[in-house]
């Protein structure tokens, strides 16, 4: 579950957005639409910890690290580190057992397990973020712009991810794409 | 898998092992990527170097050879430690370590990297400088002491320096204003031992500097964390 109580985020003079409520349980997808400096991406920053909010807080479980899930299309890996070191790190930092055979399997990326980060194409990196964010199994996952950089069979591959997820999982998802919306149960357009 | 299964994934995650992740993470990085090692040799070797030069064929007292170590100690140590974050954050990976570490685990996993860097650099450091400007050493064991001392108090100072200013502009310039107040106390200390273990002339001021420069990094690294932990989420 994550939780916003009168969330907002103020860049100089200028709000992306004040006084946000919400609550997202297991079970519910949250679509965030809005143009482009809308803020989706922002907003969800704020909610997973690495942008500090303006004001208003954010529940993210007992334990952020273990509890909470974060992808995001413009969120670089470590350049040196191989993809098996990214979730084996991540592994030991959070206090949850790597899988990282199976959890490569799942997002089709273990051709490429010891590959460095920065040979990894734009898709692969996209892949390697979901299997980093699905990897404790958290109760909430926060995906921005997922199926971006993605090709048919990547976006195959998120599509079974939140399938197979969505009835234990809080999901909320920044997107324009209408294949995304498709799983929404509610939806917060940044524009209006 | 339901909320029971998600829980057995979860393993007894200890303050070790977490801040070994960190450390084995940094010396991956270091080995694979060697920019911080060859920084911190060229910045150490061309200070080193250029003193040599600038004494040649006259004779260092031991009051200028310990202020000239030491500034070539912190012109190395404030030149690449502070990477320790800017690197993380020019490159976009400081978020990673947001979400999936704590920040305790984060400062001590960077700090115990860096002490071990800068302690290499300071041996370096001190060889090279002993050896091209000929000043020779009454009191090893106090040198020793010293250096080991400050290059661990340099290196937990700049590791949180490094991170209050990995988010602002003009980095570099921040880092040595920033740095350089709260580095006064430790070079006051240490070039009073330095000194006394050159030339050997008061032994008991000498050790009396060398137990400031540790007492001064018991304070660092009694407060440095808690300081870090403070600021990590709001950088």
């Amino acid at each position: 579950m994550i939780k916003c109580d009168r969330l907002g985020k103020r860049y100089g003079r200028r709000w992306l957005f004040r006084n946000v409520d919400l609550e997202v349980q297991p079970g519910e997808v949250l679509i965030i639409g809005g143009r482009n400096g809308s803020g989706k991406s922002t907003m969800l920053k704020v909610m997973a910890g690495v942008l500090p909010a303006t004001e208003g807080t954010v529940f993210r479980g007992k334990d952020h690290r273990l509890d909470l899930g974060y992808a995001a299309l413009d969120q670089p890996v470590y350049p040196v580190l191989t993809v098996a070191e990214h979730l084996e790190l991540s592994a030991e930092l959070r206090g949850c057992a790597p899988r990282t055979d199976e959890l490569l399997e799942e997002v089709e990326l273990a051709y490429a397990k010891e590959a460095a980060g920065r040979h990894l194409s734009t898709g692969m990196r996209a892949r390697l973020k979901l299997a980093l964010a699905i990897q404790a199994e958290p109760a909430a996952i926060l995906l921005d712009e997922p199926g971006a950089g993605l090709d048919e069979r990547g976006r195959g591959v998120l599509h079974r991810l939140i399938e197979s997820r969505r009835e234990r999982t809080a999901f909320v998802i920044a997107t324009n794409e209408q294949l995304e919306r498709q799983y929404a149960t509610h939806e917060l357009d940044l524009d209006s | 898998m339901n909320s029971s299964n998600a829980n057995m994934l979860r393993t007894n995650s200890t303050w070790t092992h977490e801040i070994g992740a960190v450390v084995r993470k940094e010396f991956r990085t270091e080995l694979r990527s060697k920019s911080a090692t060859y920084t911190s040799f060229m910045l150490s070797g061309v200070t080193v170097f250029t003193l040599a030069f600038a004494f040649y064929g006259r004779e260092l007292t031991s009051e200028a050879a310990a202020g000239m170590l030491w500034a070539a100690l912190l012109f190395a140590g404030v030149g690449t430690l502070t990477r320790a974050f800017v690197a993380e954050e020019e490159q976009g990976t400081g978020d990673l370590l947001r979400m999936w570490a704590r920040p305790h685990a984060v400062y001590w996993g960077k700090f115990l990297f860096a002490a071990a860097q800068m302690a290499l650099t300071a041996a370096m450091v001190a060889l090279l400088f002993l050896m091209l400007t000929g000043v020779g050493v009454k009191e090893l064991p106090m040198l020793a002491a010293t250096l080991l001392g400050g290059s661990i108090a340099l290196a937990g100072m700049v590791t949180l320096v490094s991170a209050l200013i990995s988010r602002g502009n003009n980095r570099s310039t921040l880092a040595g204003v920033v740095a350089l107040p709260l580095l006064v106390p430790l070079v006051a200390l240490g070039v009073s031992a330095l000194r006394n273990a050159l030339d050997g002339f008061s032994i008991s001021t000498g050790w009396m500097g060398c137990l400031g420069v540790w007492l001064y990094t018991i304070v660092v690294l009694a407060g440095a964390p808690f300081q870090f932990a403070a600021v990590w989420g709001e950088i």
